[in-house]
């Protein structure tokens, strides 16, 4: 599988759609960072914060989207052109197909996000104390994860779509209601003054970009009408560390459990 | 065919896609080492028959070679499938690289002839239908497979592409191979085959020399009418 693996990362990051998407992830945390240092001086505020959270807004948007639809087009286009029955003669078993393709996804997405941060990392560096990049890195850790979790969801759509443009239209189908939809039905609706407790829990577990999105902006310390209802409720129940581990442990639930369905879906039908 | 020294030996090999039966209930015993040509029409089911045999699509029956059950993994197994796209972003040395390590690293039966596959830098992207065929072909062949299993080989190659890929299936055949080809143009293959199967609505219509199936294409110009004179007969 480790041969796979490596082939498979080989042929994305050489492709267009990675490079692509890696430099305008750049741009925009770059444009970012400089903007949101610029604004908040001017206000006489620390700035890291600000733009920090700024930059993990984009990367809930960007590399996410890229993770999702390359996972998709990568499983479900080894299959349409016959790539994947190669393989899978030779001994390739669907695990390691769906196990390969999402590692490879997941390396051009922290590709992204290494260019990205590291941008912005060096626009921070010459603003702000020194002090204050551990949490940028570990900022940068958390949306590593979502990336991943993004990716295996890609892989998940791949591996149930019947045909490359099936599995594109379902991975941008997939990104709008974790990175969007989610949101908006959850605020729409009003569903925690009408449901509860249970409904924020829910709105926590079915969604990993949220949920990222939440366990960063704890790092830096964000209060407030920045977290949300749902991570008002956390912080008040769990405590900040205790709200950031469960965050983090529902966004490693959705790296594993995609992987898992998306190999069960692959071992049932024709490669 | 049938026999006691039956190498390969299958038994009620089925598919369906939905209610369309693919392939209905396939037997077949070949002995030794063979190179069978699998011929039939268009949509005959020639490849979901050598596909069943991969182990790639889900079906009903079985195969066995050499007294074990053909399981894809084994590493028994070579396949190339019909109008294969390979990765367009990767070299061919990636490509080679990995099928090799796939072939579990056994040595080659037979070193490729010096130019079959272009130079190794190049990317499928860049590469002509022939080529990647070529490139295809040549890792599908890798190591030591005891059943190579291939779908419309010679599509896309030059004469001389088909004479070194003929050559190469036949000497894998000589070294001990179990060779299963399919082919739309029956003659592509024939004349290299030592047995034909011909395919027709999922079904193993006819089974026989080579020779044979050659003589009723002389006779008959068409594959389809070989079932007909043995009806005839």
């Amino acid at each position: 599988m480790t041969a796979l693996a490596r082939f498979q990362a080989r042929v994305l990051l050489r492709g267009r759609a990675a490079l692509v998407a890696a430099g305008v992830f750049a741009l925009a945390a770059g444009l970012t960072t400089v903007l949101g240092l610029g604004s908040f001086r001017q206000v006489g505020l620390g700035a890291v914060g600000p733009a920090a959270a700024a930059i993990v807004n984009l990367a809930i948007l960007l590399p996410t989207a890229q993770a999702i639809l390359l996972g998709a087009l990568g499983l479900a286009g080894d299959r349409e052109s016959g790539f994947a029955a190669l393989l899978r003669a030779r001994g390739v078993g669907p695990g390691a197909l769906v196990v390969a393709t999402w590692w490879s996804v997941t390396a051009a997405a922290w590709l992204s996000l290494g260019v990205g941060f590291g941008l912005a990392a060096l626009v921070i560096a010459g603003n702000v104390p020194l002090a204050d990049l551990p949490t940028f890195a570990a900022l940068f850790g958390v949306m590593l994860v979502v990336a991943a979790a993004a990716a295996a969801i890609g892989v998940l759509v791949g591996a149930a779509a019947s045909s490359r443009l099936q599995a594109a239209l379902g991975a941008v189908a997939a990104w709008f209601v974790l990175a969007i939809g989610l949101d908006l039905v959850v605020l729409g609706l009003g569903v925690f003054v009408r449901l509860g407790e249970g409904a924020i829990l829910a709105a926590v577990a079915i969604d990993p970009f949220t949920s990222g999105r939440l366990a960063a902006l704890l790092l830096l310390d964000a209060g407030g009408g920045v977290l949300g209802p749902v991570g008002q409720y956390l912080v008040l129940r769990l405590g900040a560390p205790g709200a950031v581990a469960m965050l983090l442990a529902v966004v490693a639930a959705w790296v594993v459990l995609p992987l898992v369905v998306a190999r069960q879906i692959a071992a049932r039908r024709d490669a | 065919m049938t026999g006691s020294a039956s190498r390969l030996v299958v038994r009620g090999l089925g598919k369906r896609y939905g209610e369309r039966v693919a392939l209905d209930g396939v037997d077949l015993d070949l002995p030794g080492s063979t190179l069978l040509a699998v011929i039939g029409t268009n949509g005959a089911g020639k490849s979901t028959l050598l596909g069943c045999l991969a182990g790639i699509l889900r079906h009903q029956g079985e195969a066995v070679l050499d007294g074990r059950p053909v399981r894809p993994g084994d590493g028994r197994v070579a396949y190339l499938p019909q109008r294969l796209r390979l990765p367009a972003t990767a070299t061919i040395a990636d490509v080679l690289s990995l099928l090799r390590a796939l072939a579990g690293g056994a040595p080659d039966r037979f070193p490729l002839p010096e130019g079959f596959v272009p130079d190794g830098g190049r990317r499928i992207g860049e590469l002509s239908g022939g080529q990647a065929q070529r490139v295809a072909l040549a890792g599908v062949l890798m190591g030591a497979p005891d059943l190579i299993l291939l779908d419309e080989p010679l599509a896309n190659l030059d004469d001389a592409g088909r004479a070194i890929a003929t050559a190469l299936v036949r000497a894998h055949r000589d070294a001990g191979a179990m060779v299963l080809v399919a082919s739309p143009a029956a003659l592509d293959i024939l004349t290299a085959a030592d047995l034909a199967i011909r395919v027709a609505d999922g079904r193993a219509a006819w089974l026989g020399p080579a020779a044979a199936a050659i003589a009723g294409l002389d006779r008959l110009d068409s594959v389809d009418r070989i079932a007909e004179s043995e009806g005839a007969a």
